[in-house]
């Protein structure tokens, strides 16, 4: 009985995907893992698109994962630009995402003329909104600049909250010049509205923690695709500290119900 | 770049003083003119004057410094810094004090024994054979300003050189060549233009700075001539007579080649580190280019590195541009003001069309808006919009000012305003092909564009690109460079008119997958301390962010340790951690006080 009822929503989740109007710019690229891919609408990553990483906590290799996977967007004309909201990307970690450094644009609005100076003695939590109403607008002025520059191929910003006006303005920019963003978002961002093309959800597999030392078992979701479809696939992956390699253990089982976008 | 070197330039710079003794005048006479001056001063020779280095500005101060050093004898007595050929000839030196260029001179003009009177009476009615007039630095430095102006056709940025007792003038020339049909074409008119003004110069164009300095002074700072004031009729000495040429131009990618032939003093070393190097040995460019970069900073000074990482091409050398003595400026002033950043934007418009008129009839771009608004309070605000190309447009200069005016408070009424441009040739415009669906939108230009509008809003410093390094430490693994530079331009700017290029291109060499893995994603700014040297949080935790981390598994240690002659070295253990809610933090433990922290987050 789950398994018929669930092959009736594929199939009407199939129909939705066909029936909806396509962007004639959206290509798409492979993320490099097989599993992911074949959940994906179009199996692959959509150009100038907005997608959004959450995680549940920090430390989740959330954003090595998305580079990893958005790496292949970096074989076109384009510059990567990370808008780096709390000044801490450490440029040298790039490299093992197989993109390079030289392009590179780093967009640090914390170190604006008119960022609040001094130095910062806390760690500004991912968690929960610690960005300061002058650096959050200069972060959000930021990222609607590189969103609308079709010399930019690639986004990356962490952004606390969102509002649905900003949003819908990112689609729209992103619509216009072909660039995809990459949201690095905070578990709360779960419970808000969303535009984004697709969402993932990051979290910590307490089940395969035994992977060995040197290795980091990460549960990945699909929580949502355009139009409002929302997804439960699942992947098991495993981040090979050394050489920074992810691999997908397995595809999890789908839970009975879905996770509201 | 092109540096243009006036040969023997303290008495070039005092000859030339003479003839133009009001700075007024607008235009120098020409060679040809002549002059009793020039009679009287034929044999020429200038000394420093006693206490005249507490008397003079902050740049003539370091030329006494500097003289000082070269010529200890310069402390306490005035002594001889410039002469000409024939004083030369006649035994005189740079260095030699005033008293003892006096009685050589006396010598040389006292009657040989046996001539008759005759001679004797001819001797006391002629003048004097040398000329001993004291030495103004500040007036050949103001004389090589005066010089540049007429240097402004051939390259939009000119500095001086900054160098103690400067004879060259530094052109930025980079674009400018296409104008004159060639950079050869370039130099052999401005050396025209030199001659024209009756003075003596030699030309070299290179890549770099620290190259064209190089090459128009083959033997070291104009205080370090061993044969005699540099002139280009000197007989020279065999072997020297490669670099005597009025023009030197180097092609690209070939600096490096040419350099190595030239003694180590043309590297503008500071006098103490090419000292050392000589008793090491090391007396060519090649031999010091080919020395260890990380044994330099335990063997020369900071200065010295500087000097040769320029050389090598590894860091690039600012010029501080002079200002243009007829600037692209716009000014506008009203009786009644006006208040609110809405009726201030309608004004910088009236400028900017004004301005932007101006760049049309000169054929340039700016490459910086520097904007004066003057309140009713008597207050001034200044701000400036740097740019990574020259611009030309009305839009794209109005839009990158109001970005920088969001960032202001502008409470009081703006009785006047005025905006001065600096400015640059355009790059070539090449024609698009109008049916070419892919030369349509350059993904660069949009760039470029994104970055103006980027750094105006937020600061240059905001909009950063990076380089790799071989600092093993963390925080200095990689540098983090302004794209728009908010000083001078010059090879800097070479480097960001580049920059757009390199970040849209999809050819680059792309990153292995394989390369270490080990650096966190996020690096804190300031690693954040959990734990004193008593604890060990590898296996007993650690709270951090007002959460208790529990550590799983860990690996490491990972020493990384800075060179032992960095003024910070240092000294750490490094652990990957992962915790029990799955969280990758990276740990060290600083080995000279024991204690712990959390530096990254393998986010």
């Amino acid at each position: 009985m789950a398994s018929a009822s669930e092959s009736v929503l594929q199939n009407l989740r199939a129909q939705l995907s066909r029936n909806s109007p396509q962007r004639l710019s959206q290509a798409t690229v492979s993320t490099g893992l097989p599993l992911l891919d074949r959940q994906l609408p179009n199996q692959g990553l959509p150009s100038a698109s907005v997608v959004e990483w959450v995680a549940d906590g920090p430390g989740l290799q959330t954003v090595s994962l998305a580079l990893n996977c958005g790496a292949a967007f970096m074989k076109q004309a384009g510059a990567l630009a990370v808008v780096d909201a709390y000044c801490d990307f450490h440029a040298a970690a790039l490299d093992s995402t197989g993109i390079n450094l030289s392009r590179l644009l780093l967009i640090r609005p914390c170190q604006s003329s008119s960022a609040p100076t001094g130095h910062r003695t806390s760690m500004p939590s991912h968690t929960g909104g610690m960005l300061s109403s002058t650096d959050r607008s200069d972060t959000l002025w930021a990222l609607e600049q590189v969103s609308r520059c079709p010399g930019v191929r690639l986004v990356v910003c962490w952004i606390d909250r969102l509002s649905s006006t900003v949003q819908r303005r990112l689609q729209l920019a992103v619509e216009r010049s072909g660039v995809t963003v990459f949201l690095i978002r905070p578990a709360t961002a779960l419970h808000q509205p969303s535009w984004a093309d697709l969402r993932f959800h990051l979290q910590y597999s307490s089940e395969k923690a035994d992977l060995g030392i040197g290795h980091s078992s990460i549960q990945l979701k699909l929580v949502k695709t355009r139009n409002s479809i929302t997804h439960n696939g699942q992947l098991q992956l495993d981040w090979d500290h050394e050489t920074g390699a992810v691999r997908e253990i397995s595809e999890l089982a789908h839970s009975g119900s879905p996770l509201d976008s | 770049m092109l540096c243009v070197r006036f040969l023997n330039w303290p008495i070039q710079a005092h000859r030339w003083i003479h003839k133009h003794r009001s700075f007024s005048e607008p235009e120098p006479p020409t060679a040809g003119d002549s002059s009793e001056a020039d009679a009287i001063q034929s044999e020429l020779v200038l000394h420093t004057e006693a206490g005249q280095a507490s008397n003079t500005t902050v740049e003539a101060s370091t030329d006494h410094r500097f003289l000082n050093q070269v010529f200890p004898p310069a402390r306490t007595s005035p002594v001889v810094v410039g002469l000409t050929v024939n004083a030369w000839q006649n035994g005189i030196r740079p260095g030699l004090t005033l008293v003892e260029a006096r009685s050589i001179e006396s010598e040389s003009s006292r009657p040989q024994a046996g001539k008759g009177r005759q001679q004797r009476d001819r001797k006391t009615q002629s003048p004097p054979p040398f000329q001993f007039e004291p030495w103004n630095p500040d007036a050949s430095r103001e004389a090589l300003k005066r010089l540049a102006e007429r240097f402004r056709q051939f390259a939009p940025i000119i500095a001086l050189d900054t160098s103690p007792l400067p004879d060259c003038l530094l052109l930025d020339v980079t674009g400018c060549g296409q104008l004159f049909g060639g950079e050869v074409p370039l130099a052999e008119q401005l050396l025209k233009t030199v001659n024209d003004t009756g003075l003596e110069a030699r030309v070299a164009i290179s890549e770099s700075v620290a190259a064209a300095w190089a090459f128009t002074h083959p033997r070291g700072h104009l205080l370090f001539e061993q044969h005699g004031p540099a002139t280009q009729r000197r007989q020279v000495a065999q072997g020297d007579a490669d670099w005597d040429l009025p023009l030197i131009v180097i092609p690209p990618g070939q600096a490096d080649n040419w350099l190595a032939s030239l003694p180590a003093v043309s590297g503008r070393l500071p006098l103490s580190d090419i000292e050392l190097l000589k008793q090491l040995g090391i007396v060519t460019l090649k031999q010091l280019m080919n020395l260890p970069h990380d044994d330099l900073p335990s063997r020369i000074s900071n200065e010295g590195r500087l000097r040769i990482s320029q050389l090598r091409g590894l860091d690039d050398e600012l010029l501080d541009a002079l200002p243009e003595a007829n600037p692209v400026q716009s000014i506008w002033v009203s009786e009644y003001g006006v208040r609110g950043k809405e009726r201030v934007k309608l004004v910088l418009q009236v400028l900017v069309e004004d301005v932007v008129r101006q760049l049309n009839v000169r054929n340039v771009g700016a490459i910086k808006a520097t904007c004066d608004l003057k309140t009713e309070e008597g207050d001034e605000l200044t701000f400036e919009a740097n740019v990574v190309r020259p611009v030309q447009t009305e839009q794209d200069l109005l839009d990158i000012l109001n970005l920088k005016l969001e960032t202001l408070r502008l409470r009081d009424t703006v009785m006047s305003a005025k905006m001065i441009l600096q400015t640059a040739p355009l790059p070539v415009r090449r024609q698009k092909d109008l049916f070419s669906a892919e030369q349509q939108v350059k993904p660069e230009e949009e760039l470029t564009t994104l970055i103006n509008r980027l750094s105006s809003r937020l600061s240059s410093e905001a909009v950063l690109t990076a380089e790799q390094t071989s600092s093993p430490v963390p925080e200095q693994s990689v540098r983090l460079s302004p794209v728009v530079s908010s000083e001078g331009h010059a090879s800097g700017r070479r480097r960001s008119a580049s920059i757009p290029e390199r970040l849209v291109d999809p050819h680059s060499e792309s990153a292995s997958r394989n390369a270490s893995a080990s650096m966190p994603i996020r690096l804190l700014a300031s690693a954040i301390g959990i734990a004193t040297a008593d604890e060990n949080p590898v296996t007993n935790g650690f709270e951090w962010d007002g959460t208790k981390y529990q550590v799983q598994s860990y690996s490491g240690p990972e020493r990384i340790q800075s060179c032992w002659w960095d003024e910070k070295a240092v000294h750490r253990d490094y652990y990957r951690v992962r915790t029990t809610i799955g969280a990758s933090l990276w740990v060290y433990q600083d080995l000279n006080s024991r204690r712990w922290y959390l530096h990254g987050v393998f986010d």
